[in-house]
């Protein structure tokens, strides 16, 4: 019933002004001039500033991930034999390699607090979640490509179904990542470390049972609904992503 | 250009750290006094829009900064009182680095390196990792990161730690230079860094503001208690136990040149002297700090 | 959007863009301004001032959310802060020049107009700028929680809280007095 009480106060206040063209034209000149005189400096793009920190990255933690993907595959292949490899401790491997590289990538994220950088870096334009994302963005993207390698070579030498170990990891990178994401997005920059190292135990507690009680969670049986899951996760990444690299959920959590 | 501050709380589990602090902001140096713990450091944080408040506003020049997000931090420059650096990071490094963060072109950022090299000293030590440098060249690195983006409001917490009286000089000439035009707020506990510079101060004492005003406003309220004197050593002792002593002085015959504080003179020959704002920091922090050594 | 192909022109260096820009919002500013202002020079003055300061932050194209509602966020803290300062003694001109021009309407149309318009002003301050926004401004409730800061919940239960306190007095008979109340 409030409608009809709605609708007359629309009617009342419906548009029986206009506004003079002189007016509007005044203000178009103004806003002309105003726009000359104070231009500020474009700044860079996101993208840019994404690229720009690859450089940061440096070169150290691309080695501690190279070893700590090939010594894995190495001591495999030495001592054991890939004969022992079946198809559920392939997929076991690797995806704990996942959650192992990942934690290991978490210091580095985690430099800015280590070094106290991070105020500095929270009172800039970009600010600290954006270059929590970059930094995010640029490691698993690193980490994707070395467990993929691994993979190819665990398949050219065991009978491993590469397609069912692929689907397998992606869905354990995307459960991972996001979980990461979602820290930095809604966590205090001081509290990060403890509930990334959390939740990658925790990730890794699940993967050791579900290997332990559910005998076929990684043979293929359920491939499709893996599969599904995977792609979730990867629209949900990129949705998380953007949200970070837009301006809307710019805030800067530093306690005191 | 105006930086206003309404209402701004941050509460803790265990305390108040800002309590309902408001000021309003105008270009020129401001000096935030206050004894360490009394809340600058946090209020400064809410400035820097690094620190979301409990509650209440920044506006600045009547958009809230929560509006402007990113856009504010773009005209802002930081420089919090404790810092660090990465190892691997030489100044020029740093600097660039930090010129990414604010969204500086390529361009821009070497040309605005070389002029804050340049202008800080800090030419012969660009390829020099950080971490080696003394504290004060430290510091000024720290104000020169601060400056990149030429920012319309500075703020400086504890900008002159660990500088020594020379380059302290320094740093308030570049200062007053940097401040035509623009709002610059530095928190100290060292009052002669402020004195001379700042327009005006404000006082801050367990989270709340208690006074703000210029010096010599400011400096009003202990006319009449602020005296000077020649004693004995003895009698020094015992003055020093009775009163606020603000600055001690042995001379070369054997008596102590005394400058203290108190509503009534204390020794027959004391006469008022002339009050600084160091005296009403004293005044209003008894012992709090080491100035005037 | 429109408005965000205009302002990527604009930061391209086309600055007819800008025309547009205005052409787009300044009028709806201005009208905003209109029903907080004591006349309509100051109106002007605060809708001016308003798209000013705007455009300082366009040339970084920064600023969080839609250009609209940045617009209006700053509209309502402009007539605020003039409401404080600038228009408190201000002795209002009979608008010779006037930048509106009024369409001829019924005589009854008119009354209610009054009587509406009265009721409205007296509304508490949030619950009166949450209905301008809705009803006379025409904005969305998702814009509006934007530009009020404040939750969805929180503006849909203002704007029905403002309805039924006017649909009371609507009842009652509302005022016959046309007088505008100022505050």
């Amino acid at each position: 019933m409030e409608k009809k009480t709605e609708n007359r106060i629309r009617r009342a206040f419906a548009a029986k002004e206009q506004v003079k063209e002189q007016s509007v034209n005044n203000m178009i000149l103004l806003a002309r001039t105003h726009w000359n005189e104070n231009i500020r400096k474009e700044n860079i793009h996101f993208s840019r500033f994404l690229l720009a920190q690859v450089r940061y990255i440096g070169w150290k933690i691309w080695i501690i991930e190279l070893v700590v993907t090939i010594i894995p595959v190495f001591i495999l292949f030495k001592f054991l034999g890939w004969h022992t490899i079946t198809q559920t401790t392939a997929v076991f491997l690797l995806c704990c390699l996942t959650i192992a590289i990942s934690m290991l990538c978490i210091p580095f994220i985690y430099r800015s607090i280590y070094y106290q950088m991070y105020e500095i870096e929270a009172a800039t334009f970009f600010s600290i979640k954006k270059l929590l994302l970059s930094r995010i963005m640029i490691l698993s993207v690193g980490e994707l490509v070395g467990i993929i390698g691994v993979g190819i070579v665990m398949s050219y030498n065991t009978p491993v179904d590469f397609r069912n170990s692929m689907v397998c990891m992606l869905f354990l990178f995307g459960a991972v990542w996001n979980g990461v994401l979602r820290l930095v997005r809604k966590v205090e920059m001081e509290k990060l470390c403890r509930y990334f190292l959390a939740y990658g135990f925790g990730l890794l507690f699940v993967m050791t049972m579900l290997v332990r009680f559910q005998q076929h969670a990684f043979d293929g049986t359920f491939y499709t609904e893996i599969f599904l899951g995977s792609c979730i996760f990867l629209g949900y990444g990129v949705y998380q992503g953007r949200l970070l690299a837009r301006w809307s959920e710019d805030v800067c959590c530093v306690r005191a | 250009m105006e930086l206003r501050i309404e209402h701004i709380t941050k509460e803790y589990k265990d305390k108040l750290a800002v309590d309902d602090v408001s000021l309003t902001i105008t270009p020129g140096v401001w000096g935030l006094l206050g004894a360490n713990g009394a809340g600058k450091t946090t209020l400064m944080k809410m400035i820097a829009g690094i620190m979301t408040p409990t509650s209440g506003k920044i506006i600045y020049d009547g958009i809230s900064i929560g509006a402007l997000k990113g856009s504010y931090r773009d005209i802002f420059g930081y420089l919090p009182q404790e810092f660090g650096f990465y190892p691997e990071f030489t100044v020029k490094d740093y600097l660039e680095y930090v010129a990414v963060l604010k969204g500086l072109t390529k361009s821009d950022t070497k040309r605005k390196i070389a002029e804050l090299l340049e202008r800080l000293s800090l030419g012969d030590v660009r390829k020099k990792r950080i971490v080696k440098l003394s504290g004060g060249m430290k510091r000024r690195v720290g104000i020169a990161q601060a400056l990149l983006n030429d920012p319309e409001i500075l703020v400086l917490d504890e900008p002159t730690s660990g500088l020594d009286p020379g380059e302290r000089i320094r740093f308030r000439n570049l200062l007053s230079e940097f401040a035509h035009d623009r709002i610059v707020v530095i928190s100290t506990h060292i009052v002669s860094d402020v004195e001379y510079i700042a327009n005006q101060n404000a006082i801050m004492k367990n989270g709340k503001i208690i006074q703000t005003g210029t010096t010599e406003s400011l400096v009003k309220n202990i006319i009449g208690k602020v005296w000077r004197c020649h004693v004995s050593d003895r009698e020094a002792g015992r003055l020093e136990r009775e009163v606020q002593v603000v600055n001690l002085k042995n001379e070369p015959d054997g008596t102590t040149a005394l400058r203290y504080l108190a509503d009534e003179k204390k020794t027959k020959d004391s006469s008022l002297a002339e009050p600084r704002l160091e005296d009403l920091y004293l005044w209003l922090f008894p012992q709090e700090s080491g100035v005037g050594r | 959007m429109r408005e965000e192909v205009l302002i990527k022109n604009l930061l391209a260096g086309d600055s007819s863009a800008m025309d547009e820009l205005v052409r787009m919002y300044y009028p709806e500013i201005l009208r905003y301004c209109m029903w907080h202002a004591p006349d309509a020079y100051l109106a002007e003055d605060a809708a001016q001032e308003t798209f000013l300061k705007a455009i300082k932050y366009l040339g970084r194209g920064r600023f969080s959310g839609k250009f609209k509602s940045f617009l209006y966020k700053i509209a309502v803290n402009t007539c605020i802060d003039m409401h404080r300062n600038k228009w408190r003694e201000h002795v209002s001109f009979e608008c010779i020049n006037c930048e509106m021009d009024y369409v001829e309407t019924g005589f009854e149309d008119a009354a209610d107009k009054l009587m509406i318009e009265e009721l409205v002003r007296r509304l508490e301050p949030a619950m009166q700028e949450v209905a301008i926004l809705r009803f006379r401004q025409d904005l969305k409730l998702r814009e509006i929680a934007v530009i009020m800061e404040m939750p969805m919940r929180t503006v849909q239960s203002k704007l029905r809280q403002a309805l039924k306190e006017i649909k009371v007095e609507l009842l009652k008979g509302g005022t016959a007095d046309g007088k505008k109340d100022r505050k």
